[in-house]
Parts: structure tokens; C-alpha cells; sequence
């Protein structure tokens, strides 16, 4: 299904919101919960439902969208409360909207961070969060590497249909990035998400926007957007804000937007 | 009193009456498990794929109930928990069973083991490759997958559930099928007299001989059920391919009994059942046992709280109940025990110090009515219902006060029945 | 497929193994897991559970507990226990989801020790091993911990090593071994570990030899040889021959000689290595064929498991000596002679038939012609 694009408020008619889920991945520490956040922004600024759900043990995806509050994961809540956790419990709307969850899970060092995604997205299944809060767009942004099966959840059948993949041009960001799409490409004839492309978050070294095209070219896949490396993001993230509330005009704000139509376009 | 392993019904709390700790398995084992249970599809085959340890349990309860030949294993061994190949090798794995076997099955029951849940198998994809390869045998996933017991569905409920689940949508007429138990209801209960006299066909799964006949399971437009662990099954079923469900719950209460018989004949058209004296049977049985103190557990009936408050109140001497916690049902039992059975010792069926605390030597005035109690209190004297075994409504009253006059009256030899794994089961 | 059994059963696991060689030394064994393995064990793997008190137990783990590696659960939940019935000691074995996870297990051993005061241990485990794995380390950790060197008692006596009900079925046995020998001029010091108490138990360093009845004593003796300089020979008094060489090496303290066999006809033994050993050391006309599922021990053992490479194997063979629910793969041409095996079939397996100690075996071999 193709949109007609944006109307001049720049959302989409209300006919043109589909339900699209995007698992997120890429290097620890490339950038994921900052685009992620932002692009929830973006997609309810276009007229969708957003939730947007980290997959992270550590459960600090939505900070900047619940202006630096934390969530009390879902994982916490079941081992304090059992299973069949109200939805009321697991979801806080935040920034704009959006709806944030977290998965959350173990310490560093202990349990079994990957059952933990499986049980905690089965919760909000459970509970019907996305038919409940009529949700449109989905964001899982996932810990940086899918290490096991439990990781993996995020992209299977019933969960995400696209995989947008965080990147720079850095030797070990690429090397992530190209991991993931193996796995990813494994799982094609399983009808598990498919990869929707790269995004580029610039750390400025050198021929990054090349090394970053042919990363794509060698994946079969496309750039969706380049995010110039820009001190606004951090100006931001002071604020516990993402950079399209706090600066909706910066260069990075108008990438984002961009980055979020054309994924609603492929959707 | 010590909560981890004991606590006054004064005292208890709702539902969990005690502080969690280890757990302890007495040698009680006519309950039936999801191997029992799995085996009442007529023409079916059993492959479980787990760890070699957990393995055991399960293919030696088939070689017990001699049906060796009714069920095969795979088994999960260490590189494939690491190398990604614990999926494909599930599915080879049932390949070169069902490859192996001599007739193809009716129907694959394949459980599938904790270690999948935590490695996150695509067990739907497994089916649909199995499905594809073997397009005439009706597959199944089943589950032994006890650390997710306190997940949501508990893995009895859920296999109560997957029996029927291979139960086709059809032609309907107008019998009744009763669904959730794994042993055939009592020709002489309440449900299985009404529907002969209203002239309907009566269908259970204990019944069936063979695939056609548990296919018939569904032709019902009438399904009952008393099990509270059979309800997620029945209703799924009811909703899957159509039929009125009526839930008439086990209860050794008068008044849910005849509420459940009126229930029942007004929907079937028939006059009610009599109450078959019960109340001068249980007084007779009452009389008999005096002198006995006497204790009951929970395997003995779904509803181990019901059976204490009738046991109570027609002047029993019940002195100790053996459970780990209250069914959800049962709490308008559980607050008529905590005031008028406040001093009966409420003690954790699973708590580690139980074999030390255990009588060393037979106990000649203790009665017991459950298999685990009967082992704990070191009794010969001792009803052996396992969860209500086909009794229902007055019938089942009527049964518990023949049984306990017959347990006062005669000896059983306890160690020798209660060693056997799933009470009446055949294959 | 080697791991896809159509229709035979499986051993025991190494979770069992430990907890079944030490269940009579008063102590807590802690198995985590969360509910199967517990009653599998009581149920299939542990004839002394009706009559004989011992503190086996589970840690019960959710899935919730494991995913948040809720440890600290695991070592209150073994103290709340210690408190209702004080233990000697700790041991711990341990299940597929833990094994996963990498849940450690030493050190929560540790942990109940350090609050506790009570000598604790885990047998590495998962599930996934056979028994005899953990019946040696089990015995081992006993041993380092409660039975020190002592002097050596200047009368000769054997220690029988590896004795559990998994691979010798009950106390019938076991008191049948420990009569043969005794009747034969070689006392009997302490049996590791079943009927022998903890006193008993206490006294094994005191020992001339260890005697090695089963592979899961094979470890054992050679702790015991290099803890209190035991020396250790390895046999079983099954059939009168096999028992007259074991003698004959006990007396001497030489090794038990390899009987060579060979013969137009074959004999296969499928079981424990020290069994199959002894059984077929009585039939030396034959050709031999030891199939070691479990416990190899000898050179000649073939170490294999699968239902289908074992048929395989007994294609050509005359007579297959085996544990009952073998049979179903025993070819026809074979004779099948049952040998039950406790640590393959549980419960099923009965000894009231089968007496092997001394003569007894020659009874069952009398088929064999």
C-alpha cells in the first residue's frame, strides 16, 4: 500500500495510517534510543498511535520521551505483582502522546536477559496493549546485539514487520550492523521482519557517507536517512527531551521527520 | 507455627497460605500427568524433546502403563544450546521418529520442553514444516514446560486444553460431552443418568476407542465440565466449533449440588436426580469413624476446601488438610473453615521437613482421604479419590461415605497403591 | 538420528546421581529445578523414597525467578529449609534452564555455607549427563569434607566403591555382594554408599583397597588413592567364574586379569561397564561385545546410546544380555536375556528374578549355550 504523502499539516489522512512495527538495532551506544524516541515523535506527528517499547534490560529506551522519568519495566512488575500485569501498570503515555514501555530485565551478570524480552512482550500481548490503546506505530528498539532467541523476538511473526538498522561509519558499528542483517536475512523464509534499511547517525570519520552507501549497496538494502552529527541532539538530551520537541527546525529534526515519512511510505 | 511449612486455618491467608521455600515430592503418584493424560487421544503418538534427566520421568511413565509404543523422545543435548540448532534438530528429530514408526498415527502430540521456551524456538514454524510434511497426521503442541507454572496457564490446564484441540468442527446432533477428566464420570452420577433419560448420546474422552469416536466428541451441541482446570479447554472449544457450555462445578455442598442438578435437567428437560439419602450415608459413615481424627489433601478432589466443610460440619474429626495453596473457587469454603474449623492444622504438602515429620510407625486411628495424606500420616485406613475420580453430585457423597466406611472397616495396602503412577489409566 | 529414540528409554541423569549416593549420609540435596526433575528422581530413580527419610528437595523455579536471576532466592529458600530440618551438609545439583543461563551454582553453595556453617557443594550438572557423572563428584565432595585419612587398619578389608541403587537396584544386592565377599575371607570395611550408614561411611580411609563395583566409582577411587593412598582394583562378583578371578585378585591385590574370549558364537551385554565387564568375564567361549551406554570403562567398551546404531550393532550377534526395555530392538535372531538395570528403567526393574552375585548369575546364563 502506498501513501499519498502527507497532508499540508504533515500528517497522513487518518485511511493512510496502517499499523507498522519497527524492531531497531545496531551498535551499544550508536544512538538507537535517541532516534527511536525521536522517531515516535515523528510518527504521531504524522497521525499515528505510537508505543514505543525498549528491549533492554537496562530500561532506559523512553527516557527522553518521559522527560527523564523511569518506567517501572515490565519485568519488575511481574516478578512484584505475577503475571497478567494491568495495562495500566506497564504503559505511561509520554512526550507528545507517545506511549512508552520498558522491558526491562536482569542485573548485569545474573538471569536471562533474552527470556526476559519473550515474557515481557508476551505481558503486553496479554494485555492487549496495542488493540487497547489503538496503536499504529510500534518502535521496539532492541539492546545493541541480537545475542540469542530472546533477542530476536522483537522481529518475529506478530511483532515487528521492518528492521531499520542504526549505524555510523565506524569500523565495529558497521561490523554490528552487518551481523544483524545476516540474521535478519537467515530468518527471511520464516516471514520474520524484513530489513527496511540503514539509518546513518554521523560520528564524522573519514568517507563516512561512502563506507556507509556501500555498507548498504553489500546488504541489498537503502540508506533511509543520514543524521548529521549535531551538538542540538545533546542540547536536547540535557533537557530529557528528544530533538524534534526541543528544536523541531534543526537540520537533525528535519532528517528525523524525513526518515519517519519515508518509512511510513514503505509501510 | 512455622509458615514455610504449616499454619492454623484460623490463620491462613487467601490464596497462599504459606512463605515460599524448596518443595518436596512425597512417593504419592496416582495423580495423572500430561504423559496420562496425552495418551486418551485414541491413535496418537507422544514424541517429547527435552534434556536426557527430564526425559526419564516421562518415558518411564509410558513403559509403566506398558505404551512404549506410543511414545518416543529427542533429546536436547549441550552444543545445541549454543549453536542455534536446537530448532531444526526438533524438527529432524520428529522426522526420523515418525519416519521409524510402523503405521503413521492418527495424531502427534509433541511437547516441547522448557529449554525451548528459554531459547525462544519458533515452535509455530516447527508445526507448519511438520504440518507440510506430514499432511495426514494431526499435529498438536503440548508442553512440559513446569517453570512456566506460574506464568499464566498452568501446564495442567493447558494439556486439558490440548486434548481437544484436534477435535474437528462438524455435523452436530444433540448429545452432551463431558470434557476436563481423565477418568470416566460415575453411570451412576447425576450427569450420566440425566442425559440417558433425556435420550441423548453421553460422550467423554475416557470413552473413546478410537479416532472416529473422539472426533464424535465434537459432533455434541452440549458441553459440560466440573474440573476448574478444564475450563480455558472447554471454552475454548465451545467457542472453536460451536456448542452450549455449562459449567456444573465438583462441590460436596447440597446446595451448589442441587443448584448444579436444576441447571443441568433444565437444560436437558428432565425432572432432577434424587438426593440418594446422602445425608443419613454420611452420618452413618460419621458415626463409623468416630474415634478416627482424620485427614484429607488436595489430590483427592478439586475441591479440597468443600470436602472439609462437609466433613466438618457432619461431625468429622478433620484435623489436618495437605495443600499448597487455596483454589480460587474455594473461598467462600475457605472463610466458613477459618471460623468454624479454626483449629484445623493447615500444612504445605510440599514442605522438605515432611518426611522427618512423618509418623515412624502406622497409625491405627487416622483416616485419610487422599493418596499424599495417607503416605504422610502413616495410615492403612485411607479413601483413595484422586480428583473426585468420576464422582460428581450426590452420587459422589454417596460414594465418599461407602468408601469411608469401607476405609474404617478394612485395611488397604497404602504403599502399593499409592506407587502407582496415574491411578487407572490404561492405554 | 542418534538423539531420536522411537521406543526405548533413557539413563538416569546427572542430576540424579548425586543426590541418590549420597541420600543416606544426612544431608540436604538441593536439586534446581522446577518441578519435574524432582518427582522423576523420587519416582524413577530412588527405591529407598517410601520407607526412608531423606531430605531431597527443589528449588521450584518460575520463570520469572530465572529470568531476573533471582539467586538470592535460591540460598533462602535452601537456609528456610535448613531451619526445619538441620542437614550434615548441602549438595546441589542443577537442570537444562539454569545450565543455560550460566546460573552459578558454587557460588551459591558458598553463600549457604558462609551464613549457614554447614559444609555446601554443587555437582556440576545439567541435565544433559549421565548419572554416574555426579555420583562420583557427589562422593567425592563427601568425602573431602567429612572423611579424613586415618590410619590404616592393619586387618585387610575392601571398601566397595560406587554403589548406588541406580546401577545395584536395592539393599538386597548390595548385602549379597558384601555376604560373597565376606563369605569369601575378604571383609568388607564400608560401602560407598548405600547400607552402610555414616559411621560406616566415616571409616572407609581406614580401608586396605578399594574394590570398584560401578564406572561412577572409578573417580572415587582414585580420589581415595590420592587422598589416603587406597590402591583400587575394579570388578564384580557376578557369575561364579567372574567371581573366583575378582576373589582371586582381591587376595592378591593384582588388577582382575581380561578374560580373553572369543568363540564362534556372540554375547552382547549392553549396560554398565563394570557390569558388562564382570557378566561377560563368565562366558569366555564367546565372542564378546560390551556396549557401554553409560560407564565405559574398558578399552573394548562401545561407548554408544542411539536406538538405532545399538540395533545396528546386535544384528549379527546370538545373545544380548540387557536391561528389559531393550528388547524392543533386539533383533529376532538373538536370544534376549533380560538383566534389569535400574538406572534405565526404574521402577520396572525388579531383582526378586535376578540374583547375579556368586553363582546366581549362572542361572540366567544357563541360556547361553
Amino acid at each position: 500500500m502506498t501513501n499519498s504523502g502527507p497532508s499540508d499539516t504533515g500528517r497522513f489522512p487518518p485511511e493512510e495510517i496502517i499499523m507498522h512495527r519497527i524492531a531497531m538495532y545496531g551498535k551499544g551506544g550508536i544512538g538507537k534510543s535517541t532516534i527511536a524516541s525521536n522517531l515516535s515523535i515523528a510518527f504521531h506527528r504524522l497521525g499515528a498511535q505510537v508505543m514505543q517499547v525498549g528491549c533492554d534490560p537496562k530500561a532506559d529506551s523512553t527516557y527522553l520521551l518521559t522527560g527523564g522519568k523511569e518506567l517501572t519495566p515490565i519485568l519488575s512488575l511481574v516478578r512484584d505483582k505475577g503475571p497478567g500485569v494491568p495495562l495500566s501498570l506497564m504503559v505511561t503515555k509520554g512526550e507528545e502522546g507517545v506511549w512508552c514501555a520498558e522491558a526491562g530485565g536482569p542485573p548485569p551478570g545474573m538471569g536471562c536477559a533474552g527470556r526476559g524480552i519473550v515474557a515481557a512482550l508476551q505481558e503486553l500481548d496479554k494485555a492487549d496493549a496495542y488493540g487497547k490503546l489503538s496503536i499504529d506505530a510500534v518502535v521496539y528498539d532492541v539492546l545493541g546485539d541480537v545475542v540469542c532467541g530472546g533477542f530476536s523476538m522483537p522481529i518475529r511473526d506478530g511483532y515487528a514487520d521492518s528492521v531499520v538498522i542504526v549505524t555510523s561509519g565506524e569500523r565495529m558499528a558497521m561490523h554490528a550492523a552487518k551481523n544483524i542483517a545476516e540474521a535478519v536475512d537467515h530468518f527471511k523464509d520464516r516471514g520474520y521482519a524484513r530489513l527496511a534499511g540503514i539509518i546513518v547517525n554521523k560520528r564524522n570519520v573519514p568517507d563516512e557517507e561512502r563506507k556507509t552507501e556501500e555498507l548498504a549497496k553489500s546488504l541489498g538494502t537503502v540508506i533511509l536517512g543520514v543524521l548529521p552529527f549535531s551538538r542540538d541532539v545533546q542540547v536536547a538530551e540535557e533537557k530529557h527531551l528528544p530533538v524534534l520537541s526541543d528544536n523541531p527546525s534543526s537540520p537533525v529534526s528535519v532528517e528525523l521527520m524525513a526518515i519517519a515519512r519515508r518509512l511510513y511510505g514503505q509501510a | 507455627m512455622d509458615k514455610h511449612k504449616e499454619v492454623m486455618m484460623g490463620e491462613c491467608s487467601f490464596p497462599s497460605p504459606f512463605l515460599e521455600s524448596l518443595e518436596y515430592t512425597p512417593p504419592a503418584r496416582g495423580m495423572w500427568n500430561i504423559v496420562h493424560i496425552g495418551m486418551l487421544i485414541p491413535e496418537s503418538h507422544q514424541v517429547f524433546i527435552c534434556a536426557g534427566g527430564c526425559l526419564r520421568g516421562v518415558v518411564l511413565t509410558a513403559a509403566e502403563m506398558g505404551a512404549e509404543d506410543r511414545f518416543s523422545t529427542v533429546s536436547v543435548e549441550e552444543p545445541e544450546t549454543i549453536d542455534g540448532s536446537i530448532e531444526e534438530n526438533l524438527v529432524n528429530g520428529v522426522i526420523d521418529v515418525v519416519d521409524r514408526l510402523p503405521k503413521k498415527p492418527k495424531a502427534l502430540l509433541i511437547y516441547s520442553s522448557c529449554i525451548h521456551e528459554f531459547l525462544n524456538v519458533d515452535l509455530d514454524r516447527c508445526y507448519t514444516l511438520l504440518r507440510k510434511k506430514y499432511p495426514v497426521v494431526a499435529f498438536t503442541d503440548c508442553y512440559m514446560t513446569p517453570i512456566m507454572r506460574k506464568s499464566g496457564i498452568t501446564p495442567d490446564e493447558k494439556m486439558r486444553m490440548q486434548l481437544y484441540s484436534l477435535v474437528e468442527k462438524g455435523e452436530k446432533d444433540d448429545g452432551v460431552t463431558f470434557l476436563g477428566d481423565v477418568l470416566p464420570l460415575s453411570r451412576t452420577c447425576g450427569i450420566v443418568r440425566e442425559v440417558a433419560k433425556s435420550g441423548r448420546t453421553y460422550r467423554e474422552i475416557p470413552l473413546t476407542k478410537n479416532w472416529d469416536e473422539y472426533q464424535e466428541l465434537g459432533r455434541s451441541s452440549v458441553f459440560l465440565y466440573a474440573n476448574p482446570a478444564a475450563r480455558k479447554g472447554a471454552e475454548e472449544l465451545a467457542k472453536r466449533i460451536g456448542g452450549n457450555l455449562l459449567y456444573l462445578p465438583y462441590s460436596f455442598d447440597p446446595a451448589t449440588i442441587r443448584e448444579n442438578g436444576r441447571k443441568l435437567s433444565t437444560l436437558l428437560s428432565v425432572k432432577e436426580e434424587d438426593e440418594r439419602e446422602w445425608e443419613a450415608k454420611i452420618a452413618d459413615a460419621s458415626h463409623l469413624a468416630k474415634g478416627f481424627s482424620v485427614a484429607i489433601d488436595y489430590t483427592a478432589t478439586a475441591r479440597p476446601l468443600s470436602l472439609a466443610r462437609l466433613l466438618l460440619s457432619h461431625g468429622f474429626a478433620l484435623k489436618r488438610i495437605y495443600l499448597d495453596a487455596f483454589g480460587g473457587e474455594e473461598k467462600e469454603d475457605y472463610e466458613w473453615l477459618k471460623e468454624h474449623g479454626k483449629g484445623i492444622e493447615v500444612i504445605k504438602a510440599s514442605n522438605p521437613s515432611l518426611p522427618f515429620d512423618r509418623s515412624r510407625e502406622e497409625q491405627e486411628n487416622v483416616l485419610a482421604i487422599g493418596q499424599k495424606c495417607a503416605y504422610y500420616e502413616h495410615t492403612s485406613h485411607f479413601v483413595n479419590l484422586i480428583a473426585d475420580s468420576g464422582h460428581w453430585g450426590f452420587e459422589a457423597l454417596d460414594n465418599l461415605a461407602a468408601e469411608i466406611v469401607s476405609a474404617v472397616r478394612e485395611k488397604k495396602d497404602t504403599e502399593s497403591i499409592v506407587s502407582v503412577k496415574g491411578w487407572g489409566c490404561k492405554v | 538420528m542418534r538423539k531420536a529414540k522411537r521406543i526405548i528409554s533413557t539413563y538416569a541423569a546427572d542430576t540424579s546421581g548425586a543426590v541418590s549416593a549420597l541420600y543416606e549420609l544426612g544431608g540436604l540435596s538441593v536439586i534446581h529445578d522446577a518441578s519435574g526433575c524432582g518427582s522423576t528422581y523420587t519416582t524413577h530413580d530412588e527405591p529407598r523414597w517410601y520407607d526412608m527419610p531423606s531430605m531431597v528437595a527443589i528449588t521450584a523455579l518460575t520463570e520469572i525467578d530465572a529470568v531476573m536471576g533471582n539467586d538470592r532466592k535460591i540460598v533462602g529458600d535452601i537456609l528456610s529449609a535448613m531451619e526445619l530440618h538441620r542437614p550434615r551438609f548441602v549438595s546441589i545439583t542443577s537442570t537444562p534452564v539454569p545450565y543455560i543461563m550460566g546460573t552459578d551454582l558454587d557460588a551459591v553453595a558458598k553463600e549457604v555455607e558462609r551464613q549457614s556453617g554447614v559444609p555446601s557443594w554443587y555437582c556440576p550438572s545439567n541435565g544433559m549427563h549421565p548419572y554416574t557423572e555426579t555420583v562420583s563428584s557427589g562422593l567425592i565432595s563427601y568425602l573431602s569434607r567429612f572423611v579424613p585419612k586415618r590410619k590404616r587398619n592393619p586387618r585387610f578389608s575392601v571398601n566397595l566403591v560406587g554403589v548406588t541403587p541406580l546401577d545395584f537396584i536395592s539393599q538386597k544386592r548390595v548385602d549379597a555382594i558384601v555376604a560373597y565377599l565376606e563369605d569369601s575371607g575378604i571383609p568388607v570395611c564400608s560401602v560407598l554408599a548405600m547400607g552402610c550408614g555414616i559411621e560406616g561411611v566415616a571409616r572407609s580411609s581406614e580401608a586396605s583397597l578399594d574394590l570398584v563395583v560401578s564406572s561412577s566409582g572409578l573417580p572415587v577411587a582414585r580420589f581415595m588413592e590420592a587422598e589416603y593412598g587406597i590402591p583400587w582394583i575394579v570388578g564384580l562378583p557376578y557369575g561364579k567364574r567372574a567371581s573366583e578371578i575378582l576373589g582371586t585378585a582381591l587376595k592378591t591385590g593384582m588388577p582382575v586379569p581380561v578374560v580373553p574370549a572369543s568363540g564362534k558364537k556372540t554375547i552382547a551385554v549392553i549396560g554398565e561397564g563394570v557390569q558388562n565387564s564382570s557378566i561377560l568375564s563368565n562366558c569366555p567361549d564367546f565372542a564378546h561385545l560390551s556396549i557401554t551406554p553409560v560407564g565405559k570403562v574398558a578399552e573394548g567398551d562401545i561407548e554408544m546410546e542411539g536406538e538405532e546404531e545399538i540395533a545396528s550393532c546386535l544384528k549379527e550377534v546370538d545373545y544380548v544380555i540387557a536391561d528389559p526395555l531393550y528388547r524392543p530392538i533386539v533383533p529376532e535372531t538373538a536370544r534376549f536375556i533380560p538383566f534389569p538395570h535400574f538406572a534405565f528403567s526404574g521402577r520396572l526393574a525388579k531383582d526378586d528374578g535376578v540374583e547375579p552375585v556368586g553363582e546366581g548369575l549362572d542361572h540366567i546364563l544357563e541360556e547361553i549355550k
